[in-house]
């Protein structure tokens, strides 16, 4: 049996700047290929530039994705066997119209002689009544196309083989629910004081957790803890107690919408107790750390549910007793509780009398309101320094002396990354016109500010991101660059910058010490005719002359500490 | 609120909270400087009474003779920002004065002839060299700076001072009041 010979189409909605592909992705899709065709495949492309279409086409314009469809198909030179139509590394906001046109594209491209088959490959499968569903199911049912998504889900006329979740998991790249929510866990540093239902202040917290970016990976991991622990049998009563973390609230109400079971607030639970008598019960808590507030629901809940079994889980626990169980004990009036919890984090808590924010006059932060600064605060700036410490400077540009010892700003991003995005999209939104519509970062491709870039890419949506080399950069800063020398070999941020729809971007670096990477790349995409809406760094060493740049200069920490060598 | 508003905390608690950091930094801590000048920028535009009650504490961090192993690192130089080690002069005895009218009395007392340029000119500051030779023919090796007044100044000129040079000594030299029925007007105080 001859090899089926495959193409893909990546489709990036949302997006406004192509990207190129290659490597274990395509490998993926060509594994997708296989399962799909039962019999070897080869890819005829060694990379392929994404279609991307950006959020202000999608709106106006969703025709264009039916128009690039064929376009890209009359463009191939071997007629293939197999089409992967990539769509899983898009965003699924607003899709709709965009997706509609494209099922037709593909409907109608399997009227044609000869018609490859084609693989949709979506984030989720499409509801059976959505309408790119009925443009495809006569499709589907007749073997031309097959539906794959994320998660694992096929929808396909025939039986795939059995590694296919395997295969797919591989093809989506994708981490565990828990893993996910570590990484996308807001960690807030602040004065948060913990008051009793009685007023009294107990103690202070240096942190705030905030899942409101993992309601989906908090959905499937509650549902799996559920069938664990009750089986698919008679479902638990859930009740939740949160009095000051209302991503908590969003979550478990969107859990019980999701699933249909019964999700009632701790005291609203209590004046039905009767009602549920009998029923187990699932008490869920946003954080558990001293226990003390628990113990007081238990100590009401306890001789209420006298004929029901109570399971403890909470999100977050700042201790653990069996870390590997991942469950702690808690013991309430002499009788031991174990709670199962989903993650582990650290709270640093101070009493009162002994607190250092309390004695500097820090004033007390309050996790549902945004009206601190925007800004770093001077305390959590050199808190977050000290936490991921210093290192010599790397990456030194040619033309000024090394920084010596500057704070390790990938650490800071790694350990700070959900938090700092949410500061730099309030900062973003101070821009004249509010935050961009698809907002575009250029940033030179460095440690930093690569990571700084992903962080963006994946806690903002609908950004793109383009990393440029330093030589680039320095070529663009001495007036030296010939974009035609760079046309010839297409080089990934090249392509990017080339193709980009809008006019807008944003720079974002590490930090902002001499201002020179600055000019260099303002320059560079003055050649690409594109607008710079902001200069963005984590810290900027240089506010006075940052603010004689031309630029609308961001940082989300400054002070002068930056000056010519000595 | 305007975004200015928005966008920082307000900088006498920032002045308050890097005051605190600097009295108490480890004698260890990697870039003490890069602190010292955070406090600068945000005492900047403040009236000198919100700042004034954060300089002893640091002055004190700074001059802490306990503190001998900070002071060792400090003046020994190390990476930090803008500069690279350097080998530093060393000199016996530092001036400071505050005012341009004392700088002028310190050269002439001590014999730098007054429109000679300075000897060194490190980040903005000026330095001049000098010699005093002692009973007996040993010599002093001697430098003259000018701090410039308030003490928010006073306080990175005198980091900048320790950072720069090698010295055995330091004194502040300047116009002085006094009540009348213990001191007369020439009299030198030394406290």
């Amino acid at each position: 049996m001859s090899a089926q010979r495959v193409y893909v189409f990546p489709f990036r909605f949302g997006l406004s700047a192509s990207e190129l592909l290659a490597g274990e992705y395509l490998q993926s899709h060509l594994a997708a290929a296989s399962l799909v065709s039962a019999g070897p495949c080869d890819l005829l492309q060694e990379s392929v530039e994404t279609i991307a279409v950006d959020n202000a086409t999608m709106r106006t314009r969703p025709e264009v994705v039916y128009n690039e469809f064929f376009a890209r198909l009359r463009s191939l030179t071997t007629r293939p066997d197999i089409v992967v139509v990539d769509l899983m590394q898009g965003f699924p906001i607003a899709r709709g119209v965009p997706l509609i046109h494209l099922a037709h594209a593909i409907d109608t491209a399997c009227n044609e002689e000869n018609a490859p088959k084609y693989i949709l490959a979506v984030d989720a499968l499409p509801p059976e009544a959505d309408p790119v569903s009925k443009i495809l199911n006569d499709r589907i049912a007749s073997g031309s196309v097959v539906v794959l998504s994320k998660d694992g889900g096929v929808r396909s006329a025939t039986e795939l083989g059995s590694v296919q979740a395997y295969k797919l998991k591989l093809m989506a790249f994708s981490l565990s629910p828990a893993e996910r929510l570590e990484l996308k866990l807001v960690r807030s540093l602040g004065h948060f004081k913990r008051k009793s239902s009685a007023g009294e202040h107990y103690r202070c917290c240096r942190h705030f957790y905030d899942a409101r970016f993992c309601i989906d990976e908090l959905t499937q991991l509650l549902k799996s803890f559920v069938r664990e622990k009750f089986g698919t049998g008679r479902q638990p009563v859930i009740i939740y107690d949160a009095p000051i973390s209302q991503w908590f609230v969003d979550f478990i109400l969107t859990y019980g919408q999701r699933t249909g079971g019964t999700v009632l607030r701790y005291d609203a639970f209590l004046r039905a107790a009767r009602r549920h008598e009998g029923e187990p019960v699932l008490l869920v808590l946003p954080m558990v750390q001293s226990g003390r507030r628990l113990a007081q629901v238990l100590s009401v809940l306890d001789p209420r549910t006298t004929n029901s079994s109570v399971t403890i889980l909470t999100i977050l626990t700042d201790r653990a007793d069996r870390p590997q169980e991942k469950t702690r004990r808690l013991v309430n009036a002499g009788r031991p509780w174990d709670i199962h919890y989903f993650l582990q984090v650290r709270a640093q808590p101070y009493q009162p009398e002994n607190c250092r924010l309390c004695q500097l006059g820090i004033p007390e932060s309050f996790p549902a309101k945004t009206d601190g600064p925007l800004m770093l605060r001077t305390i959590d700036f050199w808190d977050i320094v000290d936490e991921a410490g210093w290192k010599l400077e790397e990456n030194v540009p040619e033309y000024r002396n090394p920084l010596g010892a500057v704070p390790d700003f990938p650490v800071i991003v790694e350990k700070n990354g959900p938090w700092l995005a949410t500061k730099i999209q309030s900062l973003l939104d101070l821009l004249p016109g509010g935050y961009p519509q698809d907002p575009v970062i250029v940033c030179p491709r460095e440690k930093g500010s690569l990571v700084l870039g992903e962080l963006l890419k994946g806690f903002l949506q609908k950004v793109t991101v383009i990393t440029v080399p330093r030589s680039v950069i320095n070529m663009a800063r001495e007036r030296q660059l010939d974009l035609s020398d760079f046309d010839r070999d297409r080089q990934d941020w090249f392509v990017q910058l080339s193709t980009l729809t809008c006019d807008d971007v944003i720079i974002i670096d590490e930090f902002n010490a001499s201002g020179e990477t600055r000019v260099g790349l303002m320059r560079l995409l003055q050649l690409f005719e594109k607008r710079v809406l902001s200069y963005l760094s984590i810290v900027d060493w240089n506010p006075k002359q940052s603010g004689v740049s031309g630029a609308i200069c961001y940082s989300l920490y400054d002070f002068q500490g930056y000056e010519v060598s000595v | 609120m305007g975004s200015v508003d928005r966008l920082r905390e307000d900088r006498e608690l920032s002045c308050r909270v890097l005051a605190d950091l600097i009295t108490h930094a480890p004698s260890t801590y990697p870039n003490l400087r890069l602190l010292l000048r955070d406090f600068q920028t945000k005492a900047e535009g403040l009236p000198a009474g919100a700042v004034s009650p954060f300089i002893p504490s640091i002055l004190s961090r700074l001059l802490s003779k306990e503190d001998s192993r900070f002071v060792d690192l400090l003046t020994r130089g190390r990476p930090r920002l803008g500069g690279e080690t350097r080998n530093r002069p060393k000199f016996d005895v530092a001036v400071i004065s505050v005012i341009n009218e004392e700088l002028l009395a310190s050269k002439i007392v001590f014999g730098v002839p007054l429109d000679k340029d300075e000897d060194y000119n490190i980040g903005g500051y000026r330095y001049w060299r000098t010699l005093l030779t002692r009973k007996g023919g040993k010599t002093l090796d001697i430098v003259l700076t000018m701090a410039g007044e308030r003490n928010v100044q006073c306080a990175i000129a005198c980091e900048r001072l320790f950072t720069n040079f090698n010295l055995g000594c330091c004194f502040l030299v300047g116009i002085a009041g006094g009540h009348k029925k213990y001191v007369k007007l020439g009299d030198v105080i030394a406290s």
